[in-house]
């Protein structure tokens, strides 16, 4: 395989806060090519978010700091670099879209001013230029009347435009990695395709990489090429999209899909996991999932199970499987 | 391609905070002291009938059609002089504003951004001159810089802006940690530019609330330094002074020391409603 775009290894991001370490991202490994759509699923609270944040550098400092890993970018390690530097990838390389629509724009500057600020920030642009380039970028993503529009404050924006705002602006600087934390779940479903088809568009038409968080596999299953599952801070199983709809190896993936409604499955109840999100502060021992994994062996609550390579490009962990195939 | 002004003023007049501060009754009547304050002090100049440092008219002269709230101790006109100087202390306690705000408003915002040890610095210089009383503190500086109106501000200006500081940090921390500032670091935005555009415009609510009740507070403490202070009664119309003259006249020229209280009562009271209206409608969760 081609050298990846992003290349993740051994990512850890804790909290330190009063009631004890937080261990949001616990060591995890993965991996995004070039021109993908690279899906994280997980449960609210598994650490997805805060794996984005980390791969930026923007985890909120105190109480949170990335205490290992290397995040392999065009050559260099994110994780070393100056924070002068950072900020010049930040935007430029990388960019990031965030979930609330409604709270991701800075209320009291103009849309036009904000994607303004950004082209500023990382183009030479002339200053007589800017406008322009303003508009064009909110036509890409299909706002009607962009020279009038940019003039507007975001409250005169819908949810969706605000969203599809706020991708303009990071796109604007046409990164070569564009991460969305669950861009549709604060708009509702007609926008959420829209959405979808969007990124779906700007990789086509930019071949940029889209890091997809989200809890929703049937965004997932729509747009992405390869998907890792997190739960309670590491990636349990990994595999191109077919492969991991088609054969969960995880029985947390199997639990996952068996709560989630399809179209083809009309009868039948949805399965609920059993038990909760386990705390992270004094998270389970061995395997995080075993206090309610039906499967659960004596030895999955002492040892945390290794990577298993269960087909090409198919990794789970889980002591279910051993090396090998299948 | 920018919203008339009319059009600005409009939806200005429309909007929820506006129309909660149309409501409050003691808020328009502190916006009219105010608006009356500001109108004199303007144009003082046409509205005082006398010069307010001539001698005009006999000593100690009671109120009279000639001079409206009578003469003070050397001739001059009391009404007059009590026009220019709420010129005089409202620029006084602007100008003290202004310092608290100087001073106040960066510390606040760094300590509330930046968190962590700045943060514990800062804050604790705030508490340290929290503990030290206003006015002895202001009378010894100004004892040592010499006894002046500016003196005074300089003083005071240096030992009151703590609040300042903990009214911003305070909606700086909830500010901080809005998606719309998270998303301004994600782009690479610089701190500098995160703090002044994205941070501080909207942490504006409570400054604005705070700048006006602070006039208030300035304009007392001030007319009380001047009240205790020699600072040239001769040679300015101050109010705080012009009580202070006043004062050993009470019981046979009352009209004279009530009416330079009842200003300073007046426009006090003005301001503290207006203040009260602007927190009620601007941010109703504040309480200080």
């Amino acid at each position: 395989m081609a050298k990846p775009l992003l290349e993740v290894r051994g990512l850890k991001t804790y909290f330190f806060t009063d009631e004890g370490v937080v261990k949001a991202v616990d060591g995890i490994d993965f991996d995004i090519q070039k021109g993908e759509i690279f899906g994280l699923v997980g449960e609210s609270g598994c650490g997805k978010s805060v794996t984005a944040l980390s791969l930026l550098r923007v985890v909120q400092s105190p109480p949170g700091r990335i205490v290992d890993g290397r995040v392999m970018f065009e050559g260099r390690d994110l994780m070393k670099i100056s924070e002068k530097e950072m900020r010049r990838v930040r935007g430029a390389k990388i960019s990031m879209i965030f979930q609330d629509p409604h709270s991701s724009l800075n209320p009291v500057l103009r849309i036009g001013d904000q994607i303004a600020e950004a082209i500023q920030l990382h183009q030479r642009a002339d200053k007589k230029e800017v406008p322009s380039k303003v508009a064009e970028a909110l036509d890409l993503v299909r706002i009607p009347d962009p020279e009038d529009r940019m003039y507007q404050y975001p409250h005169q924006f819908s949810g969706g435009m605000k969203q599809r705002a706020m991708i303009a602006m990071m796109l604007s600087c046409n990164p070569s990695l564009l991460i969305a934390d669950e861009p549709t779940t604060a708009v509702d479903v007609t926008i959420q395709i829209q959405i979808l088809e969007l990124l779906m568009e700007l990789r086509r038409k930019r071949g940029a990489s889209i890091m997809l968080i989200t809890h929703n596999l049937g965004v997932i299953a729509e747009v992405c090429d390869r998907v890792a599952v997190m739960y309670a801070g590491n990636i349990v199983e990994q595999a191109d999209m077919a492969s991991l709809f088609g054969d969960p190896k995880h029985p947390y993936t199997r639990a996952l899909l068996g709560a989630f409604p399809s179209a083809e499955r009309k009868r039948g109840e949805l399965t609920v996991i059993p038990g909760f999100v386990p705390s992270l502060v004094n998270p389970p021992s061995g395997c995080k999932f075993h206090p309610r994994c039906p499967y659960a062996k004596p030895v999955c609550t002492e040892e945390m199970p290794p990577v298993v390579e269960v087909d090409e490009d198919h990794i789970v962990r889980c002591h279910l499987y051993k090396g090998g195939k299948g | 391609m920018f919203t008339p002004l009319i059009e600005r003023a409009r939806r200005m007049w429309a909007s929820p905070a506006a129309r909660k501060f149309r409501r409050n009754k003691l808020a328009w009547v502190g916006l009219a002291i105010v608006s009356a304050v500001v109108f004199c002090a303007i144009f003082a100049d046409f509205i005082a009938p006398y010069d307010p440092l001539e001698i005009v008219g006999p000593k100690k002269a009671p109120p009279s059609r000639q001079f409206l709230l009578g003469t003070d101790d050397v001739g001059r006109d009391i009404f007059s002089r009590i026009i220019h100087a709420t010129r005089l202390d409202l620029g006084l306690g602007l100008a003290l504003v202004g310092l608290w705000t100087a001073i106040g408003v960066p510390l606040g915002l760094i300590a509330g951004y930046y968190g962590g040890k700045i943060d514990s610095v800062i804050m604790r210089l705030v508490d340290g001159l929290y503990a030290f009383p206003y006015l002895v503190f202001a009378i010894a500086m100004a004892g040592i810089l010499g006894f002046s109106l500016s003196t005074i501000v300089i003083a005071l200006g240096i030992i009151g802006w703590p609040q300042f500081v903990r009214v911003v940090r305070g909606k700086v921390l909830a500010v901080r940690t809005e998606v719309y500032v998270e998303s301004a670091r994600a782009f690479g935005e610089k701190d500098r530019n995160i703090m002044l555009r994205y941070v501080l415009p909207n942490s504006l609510a409570p400054l604005i609330v705070i700048m006006t009740l602070s006039l208030a507070t300035s304009l007392i403490i001030i007319s009380a330094l001047t009240f205790l202070l020699p600072v040239g009664v001769q040679t300015q119309a101050e109010l705080g002074s012009m009580l202070s003259a006043s004062f050993g006249y009470m019981r046979d020229y009352w009209w004279w020391a009530t009416s330079v209280g009842l200003v300073i009562v007046v426009i006090v009271l003005g301001f503290n409603f207006l203040g009260d209206g602007l927190r009620d409608a601007l941010d109703p969760r504040l309480r200080y």
